[in-house]
């Protein structure tokens, strides 16, 4: 109409179409007030249009001279525009109200600053009412009248000579704000996103009201019908609540009055799961003797009587928790500008008291404690423990240095926690916090956490060394081989969790229920993993292995040279295995992303090639012992190009430059020689990239032979496998053992590779620490008792595969080495090869049944690998599984590098 | 008075009791002396640069020390605190959150800042201590014994890990001869020492081993670090400051020699300390010819000389002082209150205020979500339709929002249905 006159434009970018197309858009597509109703496409043409033109900016072209005919018609449409939108809002109607107000929010953002300064107080009024009105109003009406009126008081807020103002009109709505927070959901959902505003912007107004709003919010957050997500952002706002009032003691006040609660009710939930003085004590904490005790928050409430029992914790106790510590995260997280005390002690006591309850009754049994009862916690557990995990996290995060003080106690906490944590997600959690404490303490920390850090993701990561590459296949025997071996390489080091003897013999017989049995004991975790026949998933979760991932790459960063001795050997195998694995799995099939959100593989690559860097960057060698391949593996991953997975590998090439070609000297160059041996000989293992378990060679004629086997070993993969066996075999009787045995482990790759001169086995032989044969020797006592009769069990044929084993495990001080028949070897590997199609089944039985019978045995256990891997070799390896194949036996061998003097 | 955030000063005290100086970076004016201040070397430490502790000398014959606190901006001891024996090293951590005091008879102290309160006092060394320094959470202390311990400070608060731990340090250094006069640390844990008996000595603190000895001409009092960490510098007794080089040439092995890349002399007498700005331009030294010096480490020329006194300079600081809104300071407590009585005071220190995140435009994130939920059944019509079938959609991410408008669709159904049939029904 009126817009479409005036000539033509310059093009789009003429400031003129401006006011024409609002003019436009007001005159032909905003409704009269009463109107009909809009499509909702129409609406959000208008909305575009207005946003995307900028239409309602007024913001005149910087160089263009100024034009006052432009300025005039843009102003006159905006004017209309405005006129029209008040007309919607203050109009009878419901929807031209509800319609008006949307655009009037919109207007608040868009247009220019001084319309607003002009006119807010106008607008304001026109929105008031909507708010004030009572329940009978379209509730729809209210919700977009929280909106808009929000969106009013920030962009107000950028107007600092109107504070005053501002916080005037926002202390008028206070109240029905309230009002409206005990409406239905959707209603009070905004209105507590407007109160939230309004705390954070000008908290003075709030001031008068201050007793009301807490007791309003606390009884929100502790009544039984809101659900979760809103009573998350009461928690906040909640939290907020002490910047209204600032002083030193506001927030520990508040932080104090939420614990009592807490504990309060914890004391009713955890009745004969724990001692009964926790609770007493937490409360000593919090109130100190003599002390008054704080007001109680929301003591208005009826704290859920009126639920069933039974209902009581689901929608009463535990959802009041979790908002009450979401609260506390949210405030040790946010800044204050006064300083503010914190009750640590109480803080960290309260999170260990729910932490370390793990379902069980406590030794004195309480007569009120039913199984019911049991029951219903153990059901709600899960989610207090994430709740509190995350109190952990905050504080942690908001305490920074202060922590220090506690810093044992929270790391002893941790580290106990790691044995009840057994679902994904809190073992996740767990992880994240390791990570946090890691970070957050640096280096002092490490020296504590090592071993929870190490042994828990080597437990979650080993069973990674190949099997995601199996895992597509849903051959079970194959299936089943690998998850013996897993568990097998798992149970080394998580001997104390092994509490599964009680697994019969029969369940050993049928192959898939074993393999679950034994996955979802060995390694919690898998208990949750959705273990469907279609989804032969097996292993560890992605996200609990990615968050090991990263634990172990912020450990190497952070401490990565710390007592690189007892651990780093191992890490440094296993990262690279589980990078190859993931890159390989990656590569040979698309995995499906099964629902959004969750990790893919692609993650896992991702993370694996990121503690693989760190353990690049880290390593205390001259050259990181699998650098040739680690070098691979970032080059291959630089051409996915478009990925995360390849920008980051350009970057660690980048990184890796600097090793790979020095620019100077490292100070470990100038180490005197006595200590530097190790270094100095490490420097020539850098070929053998390939030959992982060179790694932990200390001669050098020793290492100089890496190169050889490497060549020999990729020529003839197949032929060579069950030498890997073997090796493996040694390897992890070595680590079990806990003794150095490391001289005896290195000789059998060299005897059995025919390449191998013998006069420097026999040298390297001689080797062998004389304080570690009696170690060795009371873990073969306990080896031949236990593997007896697992060999008894298994057919003729797999007596090929276990009696070598104890050649080499517990004749190894005795006369394996000193004279290691490098015939012998031969022998055994063509034995193996021979019969593998035979040994097939046993072995796999075997191994499963090793594992079974007990876990810290020694002798059983090696043949788990072996007689997996040769039969193994034999089916699969000319197909697929040759690579899988090398990558198994990797991790194997990693156990026994930690040993390595 | 009170400097702008960016303005750094240079800060530097004397054994003479001449007060702590400080001086303008930039313009070089001096701009406050607090008084009185008369430290031995290391006692002078910026707490997180919120203010200013000094660790005073004894008074002859006296066997009793103070540590005294000045704020930025007032000349006169603010707080005054008197531990069980003199100080003779003080080391702030990195966010002030702890005071760590070195005793003169080989006790160390570790205070909280924020209560005052002594966490844990422990027998470090036979003799004084001399020097102190913070990798991340372990402490280094150098004694005139010539040992140098380094300690784990999570260990060293918590009682049951002090027991658990088979020695009460992680490692104890004791290849230097003669009393250890510095210490600085520096990324990959690496720390180096000074001493009386003419080495420097580098260390790393994760091996727990020595990895170098650097011989000098001369007994050397005070290192500081390049933040580039290539090159450290020695303030020798002699007067000059020797520029050694971190790594050493592996060719030429054995010899010392290599590693001293260089001097800068201009001092006439014993050059007590150093500290090089964080951007490694420049190095301020302290001398006991009374003056400090500012020196541009690339031309190694002085670029600015500031007279302390007449009486030895022993401490140099480079600060950037913060204007935060300090709580009241808290004298350092004499002793450990009994068996934990008393709680740690943990807090959340003060922290200029970030911009609170306030999600603006939410009208319009509202209305396009709304109307893209209106929009996939068809438009509004679909709304009076009582049996509307919510499905699920397929995005996820959007889950929090997707919610709220499937609430809200529902409520706009019952709401229009309930209240407006005659207009609004189809």
């Amino acid at each position: 109409m009126a817009g479409a006159s005036g000539g033509f434009l310059a093009g789009v970018n003429d400031p003129l179409l401006k006011p024409r197309l609002l003019r436009a858009v007001v005159a032909e597509r905003l409704p009269q007030p009463g109107g009909a109703e809009l499509p909702p496409v129409e609406l959000a043409s208008v909305l575009d249009a207005v946003r995307t033109h900028g239409l309602l900016t007024e913001a005149l072209p910087d160089r263009a001279p100024a034009d006052p005919k432009l300025a005039e018609a843009w102003r006159a449409a905006v004017d209309s525009w405005v006129e029209r939108v008040v007309a919607l809002v203050v109009s009878d109607s419901a929807y031209s109200c509800w319609l008006g107000t949307c655009f009037l929010g919109v207007t608040f953002q868009e247009c220019s600053n001084e319309r607003f300064a002009e006119s807010y107080s106008n607008w304001y009024e026109k929105i008031l009412p909507n708010l004030q009105q009572e329940p009978s109003t379209l509730q729809l009406v209210t919700v977009i009248s929280c909106t808009s009126m929000s969106d009013l008081f920030v962009r107000l807020a950028k107007f600092s000579n109107l504070k005053k103002e501002a916080s005037s009109f926002a202390g008028r709505i206070i109240e029905s704000v309230l009002r409206l927070l005990n409406e239905n959901g959707l209603v009070a959902d905004e209105a507590i996103d407007l109160l939230c505003t309004v705390i954070k912007l000008y908290p003075s107004s709030v001031n008068r009201h201050y007793n009301k709003v807490e007791s309003t919010i606390a009884a929100k957050v502790m009544s039984t019908e809101v659900n979760v997500k809103p009573s998350k952002k009461f928690a906040r706002t909640l939290a907020l609540l002490p910047s209204v009032r600032v002083s030193e003691d506001g927030c520990s006040l508040m932080i104090r009055r939420i614990l009592i609660v807490v504990n309060n009710l914890l004391n009713d939930a955890f009745i004969g799961l724990e001692g009964e003085k926790n609770g007493h004590d937490i409360m000593l904490l919090l109130v100190p003797p003599g002390a008054d005790s704080p007001p109680t928050l929301g003591d208005q409430v009826r704290s859920g009587g009126d639920v069933h029992v039974t209902k009581k914790f689901r929608v009463y106790t535990v959802p009041t928790i979790s908002a009450l510590m979401h609260c506390c995260s949210v405030m040790l997280t946010s800044y204050y500008p006064v300083q503010v005390n914190v009750p640590m002690r109480a803080l960290v006591a309260l999170m260990r008291r729910v932490l370390l309850v793990d379902g069980s009754l406590h030794k004195k049994l309480f007569p009120s404690t039913t199984s019911l009862h049991q029951e219903l916690i153990c059901f709600e557990l899960p989610s207090l423990h994430s709740t509190f995990l995350d109190l952990l996290n905050a504080t942690i995060k908001g305490m920074r240095s202060q922590l220090l003080p506690h810093g044992a106690s929270i790391i002893r906490l941790i580290t106990e926690y790691f044995k009840i944590a057994k679902l994904p997600t809190l073992r996740t959690k767990a992880y994240i916090i390791l990570q946090l404490l890691l970070t957050s303490m640096g280096v002092g920390t490490s020296l504590h956490l090592l071993e929870a850090a190490v042994s828990n993701a080597i437990a979650d990561l080993s069973d990674d060394g190949g099997s995601d590459m199996t895992i597509i296949s849903t051959n079970p025997s194959k299936v089943a081989n690998e998850s013996s071996s897993k568990i097998y390489s798992k149970k080394r080091k998580q001997e104390p969790q092994v509490q599964n003897s009680v697994i019969s013999a029969s369940e050993k017989a049928a192959i898939s229920p074993r393999k679950r049995k034994g996955s979802s004991i060995q390694i919690a975790s898998k208990g949750m993993a959705p273990e469907t026949t279609g989804d032969v998933r097996i292993s560890t979760p992605l996200s609990v292995k990615i968050a090991a991932l990263e634990t172990l790459e912020i450990l190497l960063n952070v401490g990565g040279s710390l007592q690189t001795d007892h651990w780093r050997s191992e890490v440094d195998l296993l990262l690279i295995n589980v990078a190859r694995s993931a890159c390989d799995t990656g590569r040979s099939y698309k995995q499906k992303s099964s629902t959004f959100g969750e990790p893919s593989i692609s993650d896992l690559q991702l993370a694996s090639l990121k503690a693989l860097l760190a353990s690049f960057l880290s390593s205390p060698y001259a050259r990181p012992p699998y650098l040739a391949k680690g070098i691979e593996l970032f080059a291959k991953g630089k051409v996915e190009i478009g990925t995360k997975l390849a920008e980051f590998c350009s970057r660690a090439l980048l990184a890796l430059d600097v090793l790979t070609h020095p620019r100077a000297l490292s100070l470990e160059k100038a180490v005197p020689v006595g200590s530097g041996l190790n270094y100095s000989a490490q420097g020539k293992t850098v070929f053998g990239g390939g030959t992982y378990q060179m790694s932990v060679h200390r001669d050098q004629p020793q290492a100089m032979e890496v190169e050889d086997m490497y060549d020999d070993w990729l020529a003839s993969t197949k032929d060579d496998e069950p030498a890997e066996a073997a090796v493996t075999d040694s390897g992890a009787g070595a680590s079990t053992a806990g003794t150095m045995l490391e001289d005896g482990r290195q000789l059998n790759p060299m005897a059995e590779d025919p390449k191998i001169e013998p006069p420097r086995i026999g040298a390297a032989a001689q080797d062998v620490p004389p304080s570690s044969k009696s170690d060795v020797n009371m873990v073969d006592a306990a080896a031949d008792e236990i593997a007896k009769p697992s060999t008894v069990e298994n057919l003729s044929s797999s007596n090929a595969v276990s009696a070598p084993v104890y050649a080499t495990n517990s004749d190894s001080q005795k006369h394996a080495i000193p004279s290691f028949p490098e015939q012998k070897c031969t022998d055994q590997v063509g034995h193996l090869e021979n019969r593998s199609p035979a040994i097939n089944v046993p072995s796999s039985k075997l191994g499963t049944s090793n594992e079974i019978s007990d876990a810290p045995v020694v002798g059983s256990g090696h043949q788990a690998p072996d007689g997996r891997s040769t039969s193994f070799a034999e089916l699969f390896g000319s197909e697929s599984g040759v690579d899988s194949e090398s990558d198994d036996s990797v991790p194997d061998i990693v156990d026994g590098d930690p040993d390595s003097d | 008075m009170a400097p702008p955030p960016p303005k750094q000063l240079v800060l530097a005290a004397s054994s003479a009791d001449a007060g702590v100086a400080a001086w303008d970076l930039r313009t070089g004016a001096e701009e406050i002396r607090h008084r009185p201040c008369a430290s031995r070397p290391r006692a002078l430490a910026s707490v997180a640069g919120r203010f200013l502790a000094a660790a005073q000398a004894p008074p002859s014959g006296g066997n009793s020390g103070t540590v005294h606190f000045y704020h930025w901006d007032k000349p006169q001891v603010a707080v005054k605190s008197f531990p069980a024996e003199p100080i003779r090293a003080l080391l702030a951590d990195q966010e002030g959150s702890y005071l760590i005091g070195g005793g003169s008879n080989g006790n160390l102290f570790l205070w909280e800042v924020a209560s005052g309160e002594l966490l844990h006092t422990w027998h470090a060394h036979y003799r004084a201590v001399r020097c102190l320094a913070l990798y991340d959470y372990l402490l280094v202390s150098g004694s005139e014994d010539g040992s140098i311990k380094v300690w784990d400070l999570i260990t060293v608060l918590d009682e049951q890990s002090r027991l658990e731990a088979q020695t009460p340090y992680l490692y104890s250094f004791n290849q230097h001869a003669l009393p250890v006069t510095d210490i600085a640390c520096f990324l990959g844990a690496i720390a180096v020492s000074s001493s009386e008996d003419r080495t420097c000595k580098i260390w790393s603190l994760s091996k727990g081993r020595m990895l170098r000895s650097i011989q000098f001409p001369t007994s050397i009092d005070s290192v500081a670090l390049d933040p580039r960490s290539h090159v450290f510098y020695a303030g020798g007794r002699d007067g000059k400051i020797y520029v050694t080089a971190m790594g050493v040439d592996i060719s030429s092995h054995g010899s010392d020699e290599s590693s001293i890349l260089g001097a800068l002399d201009d001092h006439s007498k014993a050059v007590t300390s150093l500290v090089s700005s964080t951007d490694g331009l420049l190095l301020v030294s302290g001398s006991e010819d009374g003056n400090v010096r500012v020196w541009d480490t690339r031309s190694q020329q002085v670029t600015r000389k500031f007279k302390h006194s007449q009486g030895p300079v022993t401490n140099v600081l480079i600060v950037t002082p913060k204007r935060v809104n300090l709580p009241p300071l808290h004298p350092l407590h004499k002793v450990c209150s009994a068996n934990g009585e008393v709680e740690p005071r943990s807090v959340i220190l003060p922290r200029p205020e970030n911009d609170v995140p306030i999600p603006g435009n939410r009208t319009s994130i509202f209305m396009e979500r709304y109307l893209d939920e209106l929009q996939k059944y068809g438009g509004s019509s679909m709304l009076f339709d009582s049996g509307l079938n919510i499905q699920n959609g397929a995005q996820n991410q959007q889950g929090e929002w997707r919610s709220r408008y499937l609430e809200l669709q529902d409520l706009f159904v019952h709401e229009v249905l309930d209240q407006m049939p005659s207009s609004r029904n189809p």
